[in-house]
């Protein structure tokens, strides 16, 4: 079973609890439960031989912690971090980084039953990161695999 | 002396032919005898100083004496016919011509025939007794007598002559006088008619009569001076007709000359009361222009003071700006609260959604404290876009408020230009002012001058109208001369020469096509007209 299986079937039958965020105009979304955090943007301290979508790390509270540009990482260009952009920190089993996002909008309840797959777009498994996509009226969200987002290394290192 | 006259006398003093035949019968004794008898007479002539001046030398007393020796030889041959009568006309003549008083012709006929008688008597007288061959005193008286007779005779004839000839000179010296008083009378009488028609007034009367030689120059010296008088008649009534023809002219010209004076005046006043008007407005101007200047004055100020006004709006403008900007970062301050206290909020949601069931009122919670701090973000934004907005409005007001400064200052330049050029039009006008008074006493004393003209003018008119009638009498009284030559010797009339010279001199400039009726004012004034002066 693939963790989205997990988290599907565990939500199933029951309401989901959401929180969305922006980039570009675009709104994503990912379970709340996997937020520890939402803090504004701090200024990251760069690390060598790291993936471009990496910023660096930061302080948080005596934990040092990646930052992840989450534009970058989905594809979509570079981020010029600013006061407004805000950091969300996210935990994926013991493993915790922050990811920049332009602005986080709210935390909302969803019907599971809402949810639906995304289409066949011909992309690699492994970087496969929409595991749904929400639509409603007048928009339209894709909830992103928290799993998916952290670096290789870092996971590879944590497994 | 004609034969008749010889033989008459002849017959009267008996000297028929015994008495010549006596003659005859000594005339070898006269003849022998009479050279003596004459050269005693010529001594007497030379010894008497009347008879001798009528020779002139002994030359011509011997021709005489020569001549007497012919006539006694005529005498003593008692031939009294036409030749003695001839010869006694021809002595009785020459005597008359030389003025030999019959006194000393009988003077010398007794001096001969004193010497003759003696020669005679001398050799008839008896010598002896006997009478022989018949002389006796008879004979001897009759002889005497005879001669005598014949000396007498031919006395009576020569003085007859003489007397003749003296009468015949007296005779012709009367036709003469006659002749000469003839002469005089008519030319008296010629004169006095001549005089008479020169009284009459002509001049055309000449002596035509042939009148003696001595008077020949009294006629040419009339005929002279009528001519003289004629021809001075005629030059004085061709000038007293050209004076005339003249002095028309001058009257008419004058009379024209009198009326355009008039039309001058006229029009000189015109000009003069126009000239004041332009006067009054051009003071006007010259006050409105101070007045201007006054008003630019004002002008500038006012627009230097809005130069400071501007300066001073400027510097609110920046003073907004200012505060704009600090409002600005207290807004800034109020929205980073706002986005801390939304993530503040967003973190309770979390935790809330995290506590589930649990954390529902708080949740709750954290949605409210959410909202407000989003509206208080939405408020921070749009007091941000208003302070911007008038931030642009400020920036934009600046602007305005500096192109107004740089208008303002322009138009401090330009008004001083105004003022310049208003000061400028001032001080022309006020020269114009000048230069028209100037003017307007110049137009005044043309006036004045054309006034005394006119009145000029109108003595010259009246002066020449009675001129006119002075000529036009003159030419009436000259015209009463009859001089034989009438208007064809009238001479030119000098205006008239002079009025063509003038006319020659100006048409050239009549016929120039441009020559429009330059009429200045109302003073239209034809061309021609002008050309007459």
């Amino acid at each position: 079973m693939t963790p989205f299986a997990v988290e599907a079937e565990a939500a199933a039958g029951s309401m989901l609890e959401l929180i969305s965020f922006e980039i570009g105009g675009q709104e994503y979304c990912i379970d709340v439960r996997s937020v520890r955090e939402i803090r504004g943007w701090t200024p990251t301290t760069p690390m060598p031989q790291t993936p471009e979508y990496i910023l660096g790390v930061i302080n948080l509270r005596g934990a040092v912690m990646p930052v992840l540009d989450l534009r970058s990482r989905l594809g979509l260009g570079k981020t010029e971090p600013s006061s407004r952009h805000v950091i969300v920190v996210i935990q994926h089993e013991t493993r915790m980084a922050g990811i920049l996002v332009d602005g986080v909008q709210e935390t909302f309840q969803l019907a599971a039953s809402l949810l639906q797959a995304p289409p066949a777009m011909d992309s690699d498994a492994n970087n496969q990161f929409v595991d749904a996509i929400i639509p409603l009226e007048g928009r339209m969200l894709s909830r992103l695999v928290v799993g998916a987002l952290l670096p290789l290394e870092t996971r590879a290192e944590a497994a | 002396m004609s034969n008749q006259a010889v033989d008459s006398r002849i017959r009267f003093m008996k000297l028929d032919e015994a008495a010549v035949s006596r003659i005859r019968s000594i005339k070898p004794m006269i003849m022998k005898e009479m050279p003596g008898a004459l050269d005693g007479f010529y001594d007497q002539v030379r010894a008497t100083p009347e008879t001798r001046a009528f020779f002139k030398d002994d030359g011509h007393i011997d021709g005489a004496h020569k001549k007497q020796m012919a006539h006694w030889d005529v005498i003593s041959s008692g031939q009294f016919d036409e030749h003695y009568a001839a010869g006694v006309n021809k002595v009785g003549h020459v005597h008359a011509r030389i003025g030999l008083e019959p006194r000393w012709y009988i003077g010398g006929y007794a001096i001969v025939l004193d010497t003759m008688v003696g020669k005679i008597v001398e050799a008839r007288w008896p010598k002896h007794a006997l009478n022989t061959r018949g002389v006796n005193a008879r004979s001897t008286a009759e002889e005497l007598g005879a001669l005598v007779k014949a000396t007498l005779l031919d006395m009576d004839l020569a003085v007859s002559v003489y007397l003749d000839a003296l009468e015949e000179k007296r005779q012709l010296a009367e036709a003469e006088r006659q002749k000469g008083e003839d002469a005089q009378n008519s030319l008296c009488s010629a004169l006095a008619d001549g005089l008479k028609r020169m009284a009459s007034g002509d001049l055309t009367a000449r002596l035509e009569i042939d009148v003696d030689p001595r008077f020949q120059g009294v006629k040419d010296d009339f005929n002279t001076t009528v001519a003289t008088l004629a021809q001075t008649i005629q030059s004085i009534s061709g000038s007293a007709n050209a004076v005339l023809n003249g002095s028309e002219e001058i009257a008419s010209a004058s009379d024209d000359l009198s009326k355009r004076s008039e039309q001058q005046a006229a029009s000189l006043e015109q000009t003069a009361a126009a000239l004041e008007e332009i006067t009054v407005t051009v003071n006007r101007t010259a006050s409105g222009s101070r007045q201007a200047a006054e008003a630019v004055a004002a002008a500038k100020a006012d627009a230097q003071t809005s130069g400071d006004v501007v300066q001073r709006a400027i510097a609110a403008m920046g003073e907004i700006e200012k505060s704009s900007a600090e409002i600005n970062q207290i807004i800034g301050v109020i929205d980073e609260i706002a986005f801390q206290t939304n993530l503040l909020a967003l973190n309770a949601g979390v935790e809330a959604a995290r506590a589930g069931d649990a954390g529902r009122g708080f949740a709750v919670v954290a949605q409210e404290v959410r909202a407000l701090a989003q509206r208080s973000a939405e408020a921070a934004k749009e007091i941000k876009g208003l302070i911007s907005t008038s931030g642009k409005q400020v920036n934009q007001g600046v602007s305005l408020v500096g192109e107004t400064g740089a208008s303002l200052a322009r138009i401090v330049e330009q008004v001083a230009a105004i003022d310049s050029l208003v000061s400028e039009i001032s001080s022309s006008a006020q020269e114009q002012a000048s230069s028209l008074s100037q003017v307007n006493t110049a137009v005044n004393q043309m006036d004045q001058m054309v006034q005394q003209n006119a009145a000029m003018v109108e003595q010259t008119t009246a002066a020449s109208f009675s001129l006119k009638t002075e000529a036009s009498e003159l030419d009436g009284l000259v015209s009463s001369f009859r001089t034989g030559d009438n208007a064809g010797t009238r001479r030119a009339n000098p205006v008239h020469a002079a009025q063509a010279r003038i006319e020659a001199f100006a048409r050239p400039q009549a016929k120039r096509p441009a020559a429009p009726a330059r009429s200045a004012g109302n003073t239209a004034l034809k061309v021609d007209e002008w050309e007459e002066f």
